[in-house]
């Protein structure tokens, strides 16, 4: 999923926590990236659809659908895109290994850390 | 020179030439800082601080890793906030030995020798100065250029706080030093901020011991504490995400959104921890003593822990009470048969539901009635809802008077 009118790179974060979400978008636009919101699992998924975002940040504990049954019916719906879990869930590692999650960072994370974890997952869509 | 600088200066040539402290010269905290340095031997002539060998600061540094890591993004985000200025900032442990340190080129590796790892700054061996004074008053503190009692440090004003465990315990400092001493100010209040961070992140590294607990011993409890660990994370998420923008516009001198910012920072960081101590209540195995409890706060405390799984459950929750109420329980063991309930009312009220937990006096009893009413939304215009019901004994404060 690639949709570029703008020039800049799409991204979509969906966490239903108001503050960190503003302060991501915030920190994402000085990074140049086009930044689309959704404050829960259903929005993130009607978002996908309508904004072809290139990347998603994906939280996992969500209203209306978990960050989980997000991805995994854009799976089932065939919509490629690059994720990155961002969640501080007590097993990360196996929650995103049992997804096929390559890219994933535990909350609290370091927005250097999260940059870099973007950049690969942005990179690896391509590949 | 303001009259105060004019004031240090002369207190410096008169302890240099006389070795006595005129205490009207300096403000009351420099002066203490100043007489126990000079009781414990510290050499005002100094130019550099003293340094354990390269072997014991490998060894100490690799004690220390964990509170290294914790403060990395921290100390990175405080020199961020510096930005060209020409700064330090340093991260001591608790004995006032440099863990690590980041800034500017030139400030770190340029040809003046700044402390680096293994320099010990303890008053006893520096004299006042930015990271063995905070400890030694145990509290921040500010360090103007020639307050400083040794010579080498003059260049700098130095501000630092020492960080604390849950247990209050001082386990370290973190600290900034800047050529400019006006640039002090605007980086006050993130430096407070930050160390409040780190102290939070710490207790983030518990909570993660007390979940691993609490799936070895008791694994049926493991998945609701768990889920509020995660939501607990988040608060601090927030704090980190905000004190990232604060440092970007502090950089950019964008203060007056940043300083707007730093007060929610540290709401957040405060929420954090109070969420975090009511979650080691619960994760607790303990069994404490029966004692006067307030049964409403308790249920505030709750409500707002479970905010995240009451919205991922879509359930209203509402509170009733006239008054707040205390009863008699072992707090530890009221606040888990609370979450049990709160659950187990999620669960029965499913997506749309609402729960009401309502706390009444008995008339002419010593009993406390607690009842969870669960409307879901296929028995909402049902007269009957789903209870939940329950009594404990209470306790009257008593008139002081």
């Amino acid at each position: 999923m690639n949709s570029n009118n703008t020039g800049k790179r799409k991204i979509l974060i969906a966490d239903d926590d108001d503050d960190s979400r503003v302060m991501l978008s915030f920190l994402l636009e000085e990074e140049g990236w086009e930044v689309k919101e959704a404050r829960n699992g259903e929005e993130a998924l009607e978002t996908v659809i309508k904004e072809q975002p290139d990347l998603l940040i994906l939280d996992n504990r969500m209203p209306k659908l978990s960050g989980v049954e997000v991805y995994q019916r854009l799976q089932a719906q065939g919509i490629k895109i690059a994720v990155v879990l961002a969640t501080a869930h007590g097993y990360l590692d196996d929650l995103a290994s049992s997804l096929g999650i390559a890219h994933f960072i535990a909350k609290p994370y370091d927005i250097p850390e999260l940059l870099r974890t973007i950049e690969s997952a942005y990179k690896s869509s391509f590949s | 020179m303001s009259p105060s600088e004019i004031d240090v200066l002369e207190a410096r040539r008169i302890y240099k030439s006389t070795g006595a402290i005129p205490a009207q010269m300096l403000r009351s905290n420099i002066y203490r800082a100043w007489e126990r340095s000079h009781l414990q031997g510290a050499n005002p002539q100094a130019l550099q601080a003293e340094k354990l060998s390269i072997l014991d600061t490998e060894r100490l540094i690799e004690q220390k890793q964990t509170l290294i890591q914790v403060a990395a993004p921290y100390i990175r985000m405080l020199s961020q906030a510096a930005g060209t200025d020409r700064h330090a900032v340093m991260l001591g442990d608790s004995n006032a030995i440099i863990l690590d340190v980041v800034g500017d080129k030139q400030t770190v590796q340029g040809p003046e020798p700044f402390p680096g790892p293994g320099s010990l700054l303890s008053e006893a061996v520096a004299g006042a100065n930015g990271i063995g004074t905070p400890l030694a008053e145990a509290d921040y503190m500010e360090i103007i250029s020639a307050e400083h009692f040794i010579d080498g440090f003059h260049p700098f004003t130095c501000q630092g706080i020492p960080l604390r465990d849950d247990k209050q315990e001082i386990i370290g400092v973190l600290s900034i030093s800047l050529r400019r001493a006006d640039a002090r100010q605007r980086l006050k209040e993130i430096l407070l901020c930050a160390s409040h961070g780190v102290e939070a992140e710490l207790l983030i590294a518990n909570l993660e011991k007390d979940v691993r607990r609490v799936l070895e011993s008791n694994p049926n409890e493991y998945q609701p504490l768990e889920e509020l660990r995660q939501d607990i994370v988040q608060a601090n998420q927030a704090a980190r995400l905000k004190l990232e923008v604060i440092s970007r516009m502090v950089a950019g001198n964008r203060l007056d959104y940043a300083i707007q910012l730093l007060r929610q920072a540290e709401q957040s960081i405060q929420i954090f921890r109070r969420r975090a101590e009511i979650w080691r209540n619960l994760a607790s195995f303990e069994i404490g003593t029966l004692q006067p409890v307030s049964l409403t706060a308790n249920i505030s405390d709750l409500v707002d822990l479970l905010s995240t799984e009451a919205a991922v459950h879509q359930v209203q929750v509402v509170t009733d009470w006239y008054e707040p109420i205390t009863v008699v329980a072992d707090p530890r063991s009221l606040l888990r048969q609370l979450l049990h309930y709160f659950l187990q009312a999620f669960d029965s009220a499913g997506k749309g539901g609402r729960v009401k937990v309502v706390v009444k006096l008995i008339s002419h009893s010593e009993l406390v009635q607690i009842s969870f009413i669960v409307n879901s939304v296929f028995n909402i215009s049902q007269s009957t809802p789903t209870f939940q019901v329950f009594y404990l004994p209470t306790t009257k404060i008593k008139d002081e008077q």
